[in-house]
């Protein structure tokens, strides 16, 4: 299969009045799995649409490879062109066709020869364990079946591009974890670039290569899921991946040395002072980086437990102190009662300092 | 209103329902029975009344063409085998024009977004107000310059065109009720619009096109006024022309002289394929989708 | 040259808009253009015999004057009123009634219910006149033999009672369009709108006026809508039994155009009194499409 990166340079797309997409660049590599992330209604569908071509962007180009398929003037290129295969949000099964035709779709539109869409059909339907289901009319499937019908669908003739809409949002808990390690597996086996959209953190951190987010049709950050969680970019980012997700808590800088945080105060490690230039801080530090213990302890903080949430092999607790509530995990092995005080000590090493204005990270 | 059917109950509603059921099946039937009896008696009038011996003459006589011998029969020939072919050539050739020129348009019209398309849906909806027999001599003239005069093509056309804008409405509901995910997923896949339009669209909108073809079947084969204003030669009758050359001697004089057992006999023969089509194409007649006329 | 590669870009737009273009030539052609022409003959003095067929002369609103002091003109809209009045109400409400029974669970049978509420509907309308003789005749029709056996006075249907005849007719053979329309609508409406209605022990009446009816508001108005238009542009009925008469009682307006053109050759006005049905039809069509809100 050729090389196929896809390209969007500076793509804005407008309904009306609604900007769902706004001057987004981002380049996907050659056999990555990149995944779209972010909350609903931020513009990931129409960005997976403007790549297939059933969107046209109002502004900016996209291009495959070298190739211009949309510049927002003259150039369109339609979807029946750009050799990509989608796999809609609602599957989109053709309901006059059994499960056997419906995969074979494609490949009788492009003709190829009876033997060899059979022979194919088959593999899929072996891969994707529906074999039984080939006579079977779109109706009389589960969720889970279907969608890995339409995932077969997509799989039959190799695309350029693969284009998958939330295609694990109607399954259920358990297909879903299923299905994420296998849809890994197949993009791996088949190597097509992949553009996966989700509004599931788990699932794209999980499964990416490297990940966008998106919020209000704005690019926050890409990166490798790794990157995303270690280091993100603004507050956006970090409220949004992780589970449970990251205490944000407004601070204020003293002199070079301690942070305000109003009912207490935290010393900061030396060489954070050099890089904090404002005094209006928001500090960012996820539960699993705050130790609790029972016991007080050099340089912790007393809170007070509001809520325990066992799951299992950890606890996330709810901390109050005063009006500052923060989430923490904690070990199963640590029992607490509703307002029993607690000693929290935070992993500074772990911990990440924002522009409160900008929301933007400074370490 | 309320009040008072709250307080009846359950099997007094059903009784008073299946009453009302009864008198509106008279109302729907009593003239069709005249019609079954009359065919097959020899000797029928026009009342009511059990044949007292059934013959098949009527039927026979319709085709044969000429009045049975000893037998008070029609004064008036008949060529109802001629008409029923030109019957069923109008009809086949208006069901494939509004199949065809229906499903495009109305596909058109429901996956394009312009503004100005309800005006254009309007527009389409009242283009046939003006009373066709207002438009009868413009309408001649017309088929004068395309030659469609005593031409059957030519009435197909026509009755073709009069019968669109509400077979355009009804299918735009169906194909509004299609989800566009299924034909965006054809374009994905490399087919093109006639193509998506033949392979995906149309299949799954099935239950429309057989409303349609129903409806426009029963337009063209009951057809009147077209074929009036411009059929002229016998042999090109149509069998609703063919009747009203037989029966009709003066307008507003329809109960003199007429044969009732033909009349009845040639009636049945006339309304058995709208009742075929019908029979075929009666499991999508309660799935008519008006859908909203909502253009954005 | 730019034109030309925005259309390039528009491509799919285009192909799909052309896709309208068979059936906007079609209507175009032979609904738009005889309109249009009609409109235009209403403004001449065309007769359809004499030279004034070929050569017919401008004369303005003249036709349309004329009719404002034509008394049949005004008998036959008084006429043409009552005739689409009844026929609306009754076509609607046995149309309504026949889709509340194919789709209430009340009452079984509703493949046979379906078939014969469609049988007037699927039997050409050239016969409907004919099948309608039987009923009405004065001495030997089946309706005054019914009256009779009730002990009520029979009546000389067609001649005394002519409209009320032809509106029978009329319903009989057109009530059956409501009815498709309304039943499918009824169909569609998801079940557990009434299932919800049955845990608040709403009553019949209540899930009826309150679920049903503004459920399929959209398809009421469109039916009253087709059933109007149907209504007044057809004079098959009368044409038939009653050619108008008598004394103009039942003379329909389009009758009357009809007239006009073609017994007494005065086309223009003919045309003129087309042009004013058309008026209403639109005015009429147009007001009930935005009181629906449609
Ligand atoms: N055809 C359209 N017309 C008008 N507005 C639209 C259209 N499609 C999308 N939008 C708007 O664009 C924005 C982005 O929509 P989009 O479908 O891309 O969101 P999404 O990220 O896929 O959300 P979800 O996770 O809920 O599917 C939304 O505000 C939506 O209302
Ligand atoms: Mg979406």
């Amino acid at each position: 299969m050729s090389v196929v990166e896809v390209q969007l340079e500076g793509v804005t797309k407008r309904f009306g009045n609604v900007v769902a997409v706004n001057d987004l660049t981002l380049k996907i590599k050659d056999k990555e799995f990149m995944v779209l992330l972010g909350p609903s209604g931020c513009g990931k569908t129409t960005t997976l649409r403007l790549i297939a071509g059933l969107e046209k962007v109002t502004k900016g180009r996209i291009f495959f490879k070298d190739e211009v398929v949309d510049d927002g003037e003259t150039i369109f290129i339609p979807p029946q062109k750009r050799n990509v295969s989608m796999v809609f949000q609602s599957y989109a099964l053709f309901p006059h066709m059994n499960v056997f035709e419906n995969i074979a779709f494609p490949a009788r539109i492009k003709k190829l020869p009876n033997r060899e869409v059979k022979k194919r059909v088959y593999e899929l339907a072996d891969l994707l364990r529906i074999k039984d289901l080939l006579n079977r009319k779109p109706h009389e499937l589960s969720g889970g079946q279907q969608q890995r019908v339409a995932l077969a669908r997509a799989l039959m003739i190799e695309p350029s591009v693969l284009l998958l809409d939330e295609p694990l949002a109607n399954l259920d808990a358990k297909l879903r974890v299923y299905m994420r390690a296998e849809l890994k597996r197949i993009q791996k086996e088949f190597s097509c670039t992949t553009v996966y959209v989700t509004h599931d953190q788990i699932e794209a951190m999980s499964m990416a290569d490297r990940i966008t987010v998106l919020n209000m049709g704005k690019l926050q950050q890409v990166g490798t899921p790794d990157e995303l969680y270690d280091k993100p970019s603004n507050l956006f980012v970090a409220g949004f991946i992780g589970s449970p997700p990251m205490n944000i808590i407004e601070c204020t800088l003293v002199g070079t040395k301690y942070l305000d945080f109003g009912s207490f105060k935290l010393k900061i490690p030396e060489d954070w002072a050099e890089v904090l230039y404002r005094e209006e801080l928001v500090f960012g530090i996820r539960p699993q980086d705050i130790l609790v213990s029972k016991s007080k302890r050099d340089g912790a903080v007393n809170f007070y437990v509001y809520v325990s949430e066992p799951l299992g092999d950890r606890i996330i607790l709810t901390l109050v102190k005063d009006d500052m509530m923060i989430k923490a995990l904690a070990d199963k092995s640590t029992r607490v009662n509703m307002r029993e005080e607690v000693w929290v000590i935070f992993n500074l090493e772990k911990a990440h300092i924002f522009d409160k204005k900008t929301g933007k990270l400074i370490i | 209103m309320s009040d008072v059917l709250k307080k009846i109950s359950e099997p007094t509603l059903r009784v008073v329902g299946y009453v009302v059921l009864v008198v509106m099946c008279m109302y729907i039937l009593t003239p069709l029975l005249w019609l079954l009896l009359t065919a097959f008696d020899p000797e029928g009038g026009p009342y009511l009344k059990l044949p007292k011996s059934i013959t098949l003459d009527n039927f026979v006589m319709l085709f044969i063409g000429k009045p049975i011998k000893g037998r008070a029969g029609a004064a008036h020939p008949f060529y109802m085998n001629v008409w029923l072919k030109n019957s069923f050539f109008i009809a086949s050739v208006v069901l494939v024009i509004i199949i065809i020129t229906a499903s495009m348009a109305a596909y058109a019209l429901s996956r394009l977004d312009f503004t100005g398309k309800s005006l254009l849906m309007t527009f389409i909806l009242l283009i046939g107000f003006m009373p066709s027999m207002a438009k009868i001599l413009p309408l001649f003239k017309l088929c004068l310059m395309f030659g469609f005069i005593d031409n059957l093509f030519g009435v197909a056309v026509v009755i073709a065109s009069s019968l669109l804008p509400t077979q355009i409405w009804i299918l735009k509901g169906f194909f509004d009720s299609i989800p566009r995910e299924l034909e965006e997923q054809a374009w994905v896949c490399g087919c093109g619009y006639l193509s998506t339009l033949m392979r995906v669209v149309l299949p799954v909108a099935g239950p429309g096109i057989a409303v349609i073809a129903l409806l426009s079947f029963l337009g063209a084969w009951g057809s009147f006024t077209i074929p009036l204003i411009l059929i002229r030669s016998e042999d090109l009758y149509p069998v609703s022309l063919g009747i009203a050359s037989v029966f009709i001697h003066n307008p507003g004089e329809i109960g003199l002289a007429v044969d009732y057992g033909p009349l009845c006999a040639l009636s049945i023969v006339y309304a058995l394929p709208s009742l075929a089509i019908y029979y075929l194409t009666r499991k999508y007649l309660m799935q008519i989708k008006v859908g909203k006329m909502e253009v954005r | 040259m730019s034109l030309l590669r925005y259309l390039k870009r528009y491509s799919s737009e285009i192909i799909l808009a052309s896709f309208l273009v068979p059936a906007l030539v079609l209507l175009l052609i032979f609904q738009l253009i005889p309109t249009i022409w009609t409109i235009w003959f209403s403004f001449t003095d065309m007769a359809l015999i004499g030279k004034k067929l070929i050569h017919p002369s401008f004369i303005g609103l003249k036709n349309y004057v004329d009719m404002l002091n034509d008394s049949i003109f005004w008998q036959s809209m008084k006429v043409t009123f009552e005739y689409c009045l009844a026929s609306l109400v009754l076509r609607f409400i046995l149309g309504l009634l026949a889709a509340l029974y194919l789709t209430s669970k009340m009452f079984r049978g509703k493949t046979i219910l379906a078939a014969i509420f469609l049988l007037p509907y699927i039997i050409p309308g050239a016969i409907h006149p004919y099948v309608w003789i039987s009923m009405l005749d004065t001495r030997y029709g089946t309706l005054n033999r019914i009256l009779l056996f009730f002990g009520l006075t029979p009546q000389s249907w067609v001649y005394k009672r002519a409209m009320e005849s032809v509106v029978m007719i009329n319903s009989w053979a057109g009530y059956a369009l409501a009815m498709l329309i309304l039943s499918s609508a009824i169909t569609s409406i998801p079940k557990e709108f009434y299932e919800v209605a049955d845990i608040y022990g709403a009553s019949r009446w209540q899930k009826f006026s309150k679920i049903t009816l503004p459920l399929i508001k959209y398809p009421v108005i469109l039916s009253l809508v087709l059933i109007f238009k149907e209504d007044i542009d057809d004079f098959t009925y009368v044409y038939m039994f009653t050619e108008g008469g008598p004394h103009y009682r039942t003379e329909l307006l389009s009758l009357y155009a009809y007239h006009k053109a073609f017994a007494y050759f005065e086309l223009g006005y003919g045309c003129a009194v087309g042009v004013i049905i058309a008026i209403i039809v639109f005015v009429l069509t147009l007001a009930q499409l935005k009181l629906g809100g449609v």
